[in-house]
């Protein structure tokens, strides 16, 4: 595997990744730089594609940290890549939209969760990684991973049910 | 230990959460994106050409291995170079020395308070050298006098002008001096021993004031009006023990003494404030002086407030200072004076509420209506 075939296939799990802990939107491309770069160096330590996963995955944390401490003394500028701007152009404009207000249920509903449920739900329910590729990535007991993925799906679905009645959205009526 | 199913199936999930995991799970960034990122790892030094590096092979580039790995970031050359776009040199520059104004302006404050928070540490320019034994008035049948007079033209500054700092008539050199008694509550407190004296025979020193035979010892002068005594002064005697008994509620006249040295010393200072002293210190005066009273060191309470008269002439809580001078002075036993004080306290807070209690205090219960 070359470097641009482990750039194509790991891009967009580090650009969410690194979304989801808090990046913002203008920062993304300065932080997905870093950790490609950091993995451009260390890749050919990794033996097994699914170990270089969970690695990226705390590249991304980490990085992701820095970029929130350094957030306080940046002048905040506009929102480069907004959700809307994934979307492919070509799709039915009421299947976007609806996909964009997913999205934004997604975002809002994730953000209401502490940082470790958030964690290990992105990682188990978003990325489909195991709980043993999870305890690895946050280096954490396996039993902290259950532990905290189960408490994660309750707390998930209280918070999906509160901010889509908030926004009004025409889906939010929340689960029956 | 249950463990639960990594992977809930879609039965468990509700029409809502399914629409939004699915819609999570599908989210790519756009095709500009990745390769807007490629192209600046490339440039950094990743993957030769874009082409992608062998990641059994040599990365090459200029990454050595071990070495961090620096974020030249097409992302931020662009923020700089939109910044510079939109807001130009000429703007730049006026933010730039906006921001080194901040940054003086904090240091200043930064200064300020730790000289406040070390009151030792104020500068020693304004100390001038005074000679103690030449001190003037101090006999107890002129310590009534002096704290009249020194009420009196107290009132009188106030009733001219409500702040010390903006009186017209004050010399620089005086309002230097207010501020450096600002900074400096230590150093003022062990020269208004100095000034004032211990009032009480139970200090251990016979009634002589602690430096009462030293010459040459350093005393900050603070003054509230320019008055010329230089005269009386050369002619006055010098201090017995008996005077030092009674404290001297006005050391400006001693001040005046020094003005020469004063206003040389001053000279060096920074521009005067002419902000309102903060009531931070005044309030902080009066509860030592309350603590002190309550506690029945009625000279020690007298030192503070003495202090707080100085130093804050015409401070808000100056009615509730000169209340609980008369309390101390009654407390000392130095009782004239505190039946001086509050003929001068009735007719200068001629509507206070204070007054029953301040004439309760000389007068006893019977003075109550």
């Amino acid at each position: 595997m070359n470097f641009r075939d482990y750039y194509d296939e790991h891009v967009a799990f580090v650009w969410r990744t690194l979304k989801r802990l808090g990046v913002p939107d203008s920062h993304v491309k300065d932080a997905m730089q870093e950790v490609h770069i950091v993995a451009f160096r260390a890749l050919p330590e990794f033996e097994n594609p699914d170990e270089a996963k969970t690695w990226i995955y705390r590249v991304c944390f980490r990085t992701a940290k820095d970029y929130r401490r350094r957030a306080h003394v940046r002048r905040e500028v506009l929102d480069e890549e907004p959700v809307l701007r994934t979307l492919d152009p070509g799709a039915n404009a009421e299947i976007q939209l609806q996909h964009a207000e997913n999205l934004v249920l997604l975002d809002q509903a994730l953000a209401m969760l502490e940082d470790g449920q958030r964690a290990v739900y992105i990682l188990s329910t978003l990325e489909e990684m195991t709980g043993e590729e999870i305890a690895r990535a946050l280096d954490l007991p396996l039993g902290t991973v259950y532990s905290r993925l189960r408490l994660a799906r309750g707390a998930f679905r209280r918070a999906l049910t509160l901010v889509a009645a908030r926004d009004r959205s025409p889906s939010g009526v929340g689960p029956t | 230990m249950r463990r639960p199913p990594e992977f809930l199936p879609e039965s468990e999930l509700n029409d809502l959460e399914r629409r939004v995991i699915l819609a999570g799970r599908s989210v790519r960034p756009s095709k500009a994106l990745v390769e807007e990122v490629w192209a600046g790892i490339c440039a950094v030094g990743g993957p030769s050409g874009g082409q992608g590096g062998s990641s059994s092979g040599s990365p090459g580039g200029s990454l050595e291995p071990g070495e961090l790995p620096r974020v030249p970031s097409g992302g931020v050359r662009e923020l700089a170079g939109r910044f510079l776009r939109l807001f130009g040199p000429q703007d730049i520059m006026p933010l730039a020395g906006a921001a080194a104004l901040l940054a003086t302006s904090a240091g200043i404050l930064i200064l300020e308070e730790s000289s406040r928070e070390r009151p030792r540490a104020a500068p020693s320019a304004v100390s001038v050298m005074a000679a103690a034994p030449s001190a003037p008035v101090g006999r107890p049948d002129r310590a009534v006098e002096e704290l009249s007079v020194q009420t009196s033209s107290s009132a009188r500054s106030r009733a001219v002008s409500p702040g010390v700092a903006n009186d017209p008539g004050r010399p620089m050199r005086l309002e230097n001096e207010i501020d450096t008694a600002r900074r400096g509550e230590s150093a003022i407190r062990s020269n208004v021993t100095a000034l004032v004296g211990n009032p009480g025979p139970s200090n251990g020193n016979n009634g002589k004031a602690p430096n009462a035979d030293r010459t040459g010892e350093e005393v900050t002068t603070y003054t509230s009006e320019p008055r010329d005594v230089s005269a009386r002064v050369s002619g006055a005697p010098s201090l017995t023990a008996e005077d030092r008994r009674v404290p001297m509620l006005v050391p400006n006249e001693r001040a005046s003494d020094n003005a020469g040295q004063v206003a040389s010393a001053s000279s060096a200072l920074t521009p005067p404030d002419t902000s309102p002293p903060s009531p931070r210190g005044e309030i902080r005066l009066l509860q030592h002086g309350r603590q002190a009273l309550n506690a029945g060191r009625a000279s020690e309470a007298i030192e503070y407030l003495q202090e707080a008269r100085m130093v804050y002439p015409s401070g808000v809580l100056s009615e509730e200072r000169d209340t609980l001078m008369i309390e101390a002075l009654e407390l000392s036993g130095h009782r004239r004076a505190a039946l001086e004080l509050e003929r001068v306290f009735e007719t200068t807070y001629a509507r206070s509420a204070q007054i029953p209690h301040v004439r309760s205090l000389v007068l006893g219960n019977a003075a109550l209506p």
